[in-house]
């Protein structure tokens, strides 16, 4: 595992930021000072980071702030750097870089903001080109912190990679497909969060922050093993990853006493904080991490892993003890999180596919909203039915008689993950299922993700109590679009099919099925996010696929394919997004 | 020390209790109001639904989970 901890210096929190760096430093920790504005005009501030970094090789780098007083002497001084107009950004950032000069004499190699669009990147490399490596985003901070916060929290950028990532010049939070579509900038996620938790709920309440913990009350006083299984659940994706894990932490100051969301004494947090950092030490003390400042990391995600390498994420719930699994996948085509304990539907979909250009502030036609946009998102758009009609999700309907049994009712687990030159391939544990008439089923799922788009989802039968019993088989794909769970406007989506009938309707809220035999694809173009979605089918034999419109009760839209299956054979299906414009 | 609405915190929101009086907290946002001792318990019952909250997983363990 490779570690980057950072603190921030906070003159009105001068004791907690010297208690975090004293830790640090017993316990030979890297350890990378981020400094605001308002800190780099504090003398007292200066030369306490300036001795920290003398005495210990502690790194200095830049964090924009939620406040630059020293930049704007109006109203606009208290707004997140991430929210300013493009020409404020300019300034914010010259300024910034022109003080840390000045004090310094030297240029800042990290940099950090909770979020760093992609003009915000493109502003301080032209102006700075010294820094490789920026903090640029917080894990699915979104609607779910937003709520928690009382709608107050405006920072959105749902979508984005959990992991180190290469950022795309159009939009910091898709990883870029080659080097001329990358800033020369390694992008880190603030904090490493929960894969499984900050999926279901409130992303800050899980994640490598002992006192957002604390938050989601999930310690009981100073016994906190959720701190150190959290670590421990990324030290896990090495295997998956060619042995990379990589770990932030990053927690200011004012977190540490006083804070009104925690609900415990100040020794209790600090001592978490401490037993955090001494865990670091323990596994670092055994060669099983690597702790580095942030402008060591960069140079070593340089040399160690190519610009559009996918990474892939297994999250085992580790807190309610549910046993689920989540897996997840991210490359330059697509962010996508497959649900096992829903037979392995997709629960979450990002079509990084279409490109979809983005930034933040009052200048952008998305104003807050740097969240890459979904096509899945079963936690905010329905997923399986629970009340009316389903939602956005993806699953296999089996047909037996006159019942269907939906497979995301179906408990899975996450078998085996391999990786080849081929693509990564995700096997899930047998779904069982139980018809009324007694016939019993066991069907395997595999998700090939072969890479510019594609997925292969192969079902197969591997048991059956009756050997010759037919099953129809409907691969279930229905999608939206959108950022939040509120349903967008879906005029100008267009649905069509393709066999031996070709048809093609524009979206209308009118119900209206679409329908072939012998189907090659069925397909959806949504140009609000530049994509087209498909799924083609890769097997001989009549296939009749389907598209449905959907209405204002129910604004998405259905891709299906119905299949005959015997056991024996199986049904390959493929999955593809790909640009539209 | 403050405390946060339980039941607003129930539906993962952050809302930091008023003082009504001498013994008793309210909450700005719903109707929740009782005492420091009623939202400690509270606090504690929604601790109930993380089973592992004690439990340490050893990375070899993880790989079984």
């Amino acid at each position: 595992m490779y570690l980057n901890l950072l603190h921030r210096p906070v003159k009105k929190n001068l004791d907690l930021f010297r208690f975090q760096q004293d830790i640090a430093h017993e316990l030979n920790l890297k350890v990378t000072l981020q400094m605001s504005l308002s800190s780099l005009y504090e003398d007292e501030m200066v030369a306490i980071v300036r001795k920290y970094s003398e005495e210990f090789g502690d790194e200095i780098g830049i964090w924009f702030s939620q406040f630059h007083e020293e930049v704007f002497k109006d109203a606009r001084n208290a707004c997140p750097f991430w929210l300013y107009s493009e020409e404020d950004k300019r300034e914010i950032i010259s300024a910034y870089i022109d003080r840390f000069r000045k004090v310094f004499n030297c240029d800042p190699i990290s940099a950090g903001a909770y979020h760093m669009d992609a003009v915000s990147i493109r502003i301080l490399k032209e102006i700075c080109p010294s820094v490789k490596i920026t903090v640029a985003g917080c894990f699915e901070e979104g609607v779910k912190v937003f709520h928690g916060c009382n709608n107050s929290w405006y920072l959105f950028n749902e979508g984005m990679p959990w992991g180190p990532w290469y950022p795309s010049r159009t939009n910091s939070l898709r990883p870029a497909e080659n080097p001329d579509e990358a800033f020369d900038i390694v992008a880190v996620p603030h904090l490493s969060r929960d894969l499984a938790l900050s999926y279901e709920g409130r992303n800050d309440f899980f994640a490598s922050h002992p006192a957002n913990v604390q938050r989601g009350m999930a310690n009981e006083g100073a016994i906190c093993p959720y701190n150190f299984n959290l670590v421990d659940i990324y030290r896990l994706q090495e295997d998956f990853n060619n042995g990379l894990s990589y770990y932030s932490v990053y927690v200011s100051p004012s977190w540490l006493s006083g804070n009104p969301n925690i609900q415990d004494s100040d020794e209790i947090t600090q001592k978490l904080y401490r037993d955090l950092l001494e865990y670091f030490a323990e596994l670092k003390s055994k060669g099983q991490l690597v702790d580095m400042y942030m402008r060591e990391f960069a140079e070593w995600f340089r040399e160690n892993v190519p610009v559009g390498k996918p990474q892939l994420y297994l999250a085992k719930e580790i807190l309610y003890g549910s046993g689920k699994h989540y897996f997840w996948y991210v490359d330059p085509y697509m962010r996508v999180l497959i649900d096992a304990e829903q037979g392995g539907s997709i629960g979450d979909f990002r079509p990084y596919a279409g490109k979809l250009e983005r930034f933040t502030g009052p200048d952008s036609p998305n104003l807050a909203m740097g969240s890459y946009p979904y096509l899945i998102h079963s936690q905010y758009r329905t997923g399986i039915a629970h009340h009316y009609a389903d939602g956005t999700r993806t699953t296999l309907m089996v047909k037996h008689g006159e019942e269907t049994i939906d497979l995301c009712t179906c408990r899975t687990r996450v078998a085996d993950i391999v990786t080849e030159a081929g693509g990564t391939h995700m096997k899930l544990t047998p779904a069982n299922l139980t018809f009324k008439n007694g016939l019993t089923v066991s069907i395997e799922t595999i998700y090939h993700f072969k890479g510019k788009g594609k997925i292969i989802i192969e079902r197969s039968i591997v048991e059956m109590s009756d050997e010759f019993a037919i099953l129809e088989f409907t691969e279930y794909f229905k999608g939206s679009y959108g950022e939040t769970e509120y349903p967008q406007d879906m005029h100008g989506i267009s649905l069509s099919v393709d066999g031996d009938v070709k048809q093609h309707i524009m979206y209308e809220y009118k119900s209206r099925t679409i329908e072939t035999e012998n189907a090659k694809s069925v397909s959806a173009v949504i140009p609000q996010v530049n994509t087209e979605v498909k799924l083609s089918i890769l097997d001989k034999g009549n296939r009749v696929g389907r598209a449905v419109e959907g209405h204002l009760f129910n604004p998405h839209y259905l891709l299906a394919v119905d299949s005959k299956v015997k056991i024996g054979n199986g049904v390959r299906t493929c999955l593809e997004i790909r640009k539209i414009k | 020390m403050m405390y946060r609405c339980p039941v607003c915190f129930s539906r993962e929101n952050d809302v930091v209790l008023f003082k009504k009086d001498e013994n008793n907290l309210y909450c700005i946002k719903c109707s929740f109001n009782g005492t420091i001792a009623e939202v400690e318990e509270m606090y504690a019952d929604m601790k109930k639904k993380y089973h592992f909250i004690k439990k340490r997983i050893l990375l070899d363990e993880m790989r079984k989970l």
